[in-house]
C-alpha cells in the first residue's frame, strides 16, 4: 500500500475510510502495532483497550459498508490522559493509590469522542495526579521522549505527548493546570492546546487545582487539534463551571494568511530575558520576521507581572491540590490498608503514606501549611491580590494587541534524572505557560524548529474565548514552518 | 528548614504518614519552596482591596446541595470500590 497509515492527518484519515482504501480495524491495527514497536522503549501508555477498540472499529466499518454518513472523528485512534475517566477502564492517574480503580462513569468529554465514533486506543502516562514537568512523578515509571529517548518528553501530559509524538494514534487528550499540556506538546515536537477556562467540561477528570484545570488537545497539526478540540467543547450541567461562549470552536480553520495586515502581535519583553535559551529566542524571531514578511504589526509589549505568576501559582495550586486530594483517604475507593488499621486515623495516615508518591505528598503538605491558621493571609491572600493584578496585566495587553507569542518553555527537553531531586529546578520549567491558567486565557504550543533532535516550541495566547483566532494563526506559522 | 515539632504539626495537617527520608527531605525543601513564593510580597500590588469579590464569583456557580438521583447500577459500582461496606453503606473503621 502506498499510503503510510501513521503519517496521516485526521481529515486524510476519513477520506480514506469513506473512500474504503482502509478499513477503521486496519488504521486501529496499524496503530496497535506500532504501540508493540516502539512503546517498550517510550512507555507512554498505562493501558491498552485493544478487544474494545477494535470491536468499535468494526460497527464503524460495518457503517461505511452500509453506506451511513460517518463523522469526521469515527473511526479515529485517540489515546487518553489517564486521569479522565472512560467507563470500565483502569484509571490511575499515575498514581499507586489508584492502582486497581475502575471507571464507573464516562467523562464528559468521552461521552462526546464516543458520540463521534472515535476509537479509545489507550490511556496514556502522566505525573502522579497531574503534578510534574516530566512524567518522572508516575508511579509506573516515566516516559521517554521519542525524539531522544534519554530525555523527558515533558509533563504531566507526557505520554499522551509522546504517543502523539511516536505516531502511536491520531491525537490525545490532556489536561493542563499550569502547562501540563503545552510543555509537553513543546518538548515532543507536536500541536498542544489549553483552551479558555470553561471551553470544556472537567466532569470527569480528576481534580488537581480546579480553578486551574481544563482539558485540551495534543496533535500533530493545528488542523487536527481545531478538529478534536471542537467535538469535546461546550457546556454541560455537571459541570457549572463550563459554558456555552457565542463563538463554538470551527473545526475547519480559516485561512488568514492574507489578512495578517489587520493583526498586531505582541511580543512581552519579560518572556525574552536570559532565562531563555538562546537557540529558542532565535527560532522565534525567525517566525516573527516571517511573519512581518506576511504584513503582520508586532509590537513589543511589558508583562510586569511574569516575575510574580510562578509565585503565585505555586501558592493557589497546591491550596487547591491540599483540599482535592483529601478525597484519596483509603475509605471510598482506591487502595487502602483498612485491613491492616487499627483505627480510624491509621486508614487516613498510612493509606495515604504509603500510596501516594513524593511531589503529591509535599505539594498537600505545602497546601495544608498555606492555607494553616496564621499563614492564610500572610499567602493565600497575597497570591488572591497578586491573581487580580496578572489578570489586570493581561487585560491591560489586549487592548494594544490580538495575541501575544511566547516561547512555550525556557528550554528544550532536559535529561531523565536533572531535575527529579530539585522540585523547584523543575517548577521553573512553567514559567511561560502558568499565567495563562491564573487568567484562565486559551493558548497553544506550536513546533518551530529543532535544537540538534530536540524539538522547539512558541506559545500563543490568545483572549478569553478565541481559540479559533489562535488555531487560524497557528496555522499560519505551521504553513510558512513547512514552505 | 523545618523544625521536628512543625514538620509533625504539617503531617498531621495532611493526614499523611512520612517515612524518615521524606521527612528529612521536606524539612529542606518546604522552607525553599515558601522562600520563592515569598517573593510575592516585595510586589507592589493593585487591587488589594477586591480579592473577596473572586471568592464570592465561584461561590455563585456551585450548583444547590440536594441529592440527585442515581441509577442502582453506578451506585452499586461505586461501592463495589470501597473497601470495607455493609449493605448500601460505605463502612469505616472506629476511631
Amino acid at each position: 500500500m502506498s499510503i503510510s497509515l501513521d503519517q496521516l492527518t485526521i481529515k486524510q484519515a476519513h477520506q480514506g475510510l469513506i473512500d474504503k482504501q482502509f478499513s477503521a480495524e486496519e488504521l486501529s491495527e496499524t496503530y496497535f502495532q506500532k504501540i508493540e514497536q516502539r512503546d517498550v522503549q517510550i512507555h507512554a501508555f498505562l493501558s491498552l483497550q485493544k478487544k474494545e477498540a477494535l470491536a468499535q472499529a468494526r460497527l464503524i466499518d460495518q457503517q461505511i459498508k452500509q453506506r451511513k454518513e460517518i463523522n469526521l472523528l469515527a473511526g479515529i485512534p485517540l489515546a487518553i490522559k489517564d486521569n479522565i475517566l472512560v467507563k470500565h477502564t483502569y484509571t490511575t492517574a499515575g498514581s499507586q493509590i489508584l492502582k486497581n480503580f475502575v471507571a464507573p462513569v464516562d467523562a464528559t468529554v468521552i461521552r462526546k469522542l464516543k458520540e463521534q465514533g472515535v476509537i479509545l486506543i489507550g490511556k496514556t502516562n502522566m505525573d502522579e495526579f497531574a503534578m510534574g514537568s516530566s512524567t518522572e512523578n508516575s508511579a509506573y515509571g516515566p516516559t521517554h521522549n521519542p525524539h531522544d529517548l534519554t530525555r523527558v518528553p515533558g509533563g504531566s501530559s507526557g505520554g499522551s505527548a509522546a504517543a502523539v509524538a511516536g505516531r502511536m494514534c491520531l491525537g490525545a487528550l490532556g489536561s493542563d493546570t499550569g502547562g501540563s499540556i503545552r510543555q509537553p506538546a513543546s518538548f515532543c515536537g507536536v500541536v498542544g492546546i489549553k483552551p479558555t477556562y470553561g471551553r470544556v467540561s472537567r466532569y470527569g477528570l480528576m481534580a488537581m487545582a480546579s480553578s486551574l484545570d481544563q482539558i485540551g488537545v495534543l496533535a500533530n497539526n493545528v488542523d487536527d487539534a481545531a478538529i478534536i478540540l471542537s467535538a469535546i467543547a461546550g457546556a454541560d450541567k455537571l459541570d457549572n463551571t463550563s459554558q456555552q461562549p457565542t463563538f463554538a470552536i470551527n473545526p475547519k480553520v480559516k485561512d488568514i494568511t492574507h489578512q495578517l495586515t489587520n493583526l498586531t502581535i505582541g511580543l512581552p519583553k519579560e518572556c525574552f530575558s536570559d532565562q531563555l535559551s538562546k537557540p529558542i529566542k532565535q527560532q522565534i524571531n525567525q517566525v516573527v520576521e516571517q511573519l512581518v514578511k506576511q504584513g503582520a504589526k508586532i509590537k513589543e509589549v511589558n508583562l510586569s507581572s511574569l516575575e510574580y505568576a510562578l509565585p503565585c501559582y505555586y501558592i493557589i495550586m497546591p491550596a487547591e491540590v491540599s483540599a482535592n486530594l483529601s478525597r484519596y483517604d483509603g475509605i471510598r475507593y482506591g487502595n487502602s490498608i483498612m485491613e491492616k488499621a487499627k483505627n480510624l486515623s491509621e486508614v487516613y495516615f498510612r493509606t495515604r503514606g504509603q500510596y501516594l508518591g513524593s511531589e503529591a505528598k509535599r505539594r498537600i503538605m505545602l497546601g495544608a501549611y498555606i492555607l494553616s491558621a496564621g499563614y492564610y493571609d500572610e499567602y493565600y491572600r497575597q497570591a488572591q491580590q497578586a491573581l487580580q493584578s496578572i489578570k489586570q496585566d493581561f487585560a491591560n495587553i489586549f487592548k494594544q494587541v490580538d495575541y501575544l507569542i511566547t516561547p512555550t518553555t525556557p528550554t528544550t527537553a532536559f535529561r531523565l534524572g536533572d531535575k527529579i531531586a530539585d522540585p523547584l529546578a523543575m517548577y521553573l520549567s512553567d514559567l511561560y505557560t502558568v499565567s495563562v491558567n491564573l487568567t484562565g486565557l486559551p493558548a497553544i504550543s506550536l513546533p518551530i524548529g529543532n535544537e540538534g533532535k530536540l524539538p522547539i516550541g512558541l506559545q500563543i495566547i490568545g483572549r478569553h474565548w478565541e481559540e479559533n483566532q489562535i488555531l487560524q494563526l497557528g496555522r499560519v506559522i505551521e504553513k510558512l514552518n513547512n514552505d | 528548614m523545618l523544625s521536628e515539632k512543625e514538620i509533625n504539626h504539617l503531617t498531621k495537617l495532611a493526614r499523611i504518614e512520612l517515612t524518615a527520608e521524606e521527612k528529612r527531605q521536606f524539612k529542606k525543601q518546604i522552607p525553599e519552596i515558601l522562600s520563592f513564593v515569598s517573593k510575592l510580597k516585595k510586589v507592589n500590588l493593585i487591587h488589594k482591596d477586591n480579592v473577596d469579590k473572586n471568592t464570592d464569583n465561584y461561590i455563585k456557580l456551585l450548583r444547590p446541595d440536594e441529592v440527585i438521583n442515581c441509577s442502582p447500577k453506578i451506585i452499586e459500582s461505586m461501592l463495589k470500590q470501597a473497601p470495607l461496606r455493609q449493605g448500601n453503606f460505605i463502612k469505616i473503621k472506629d476511631d
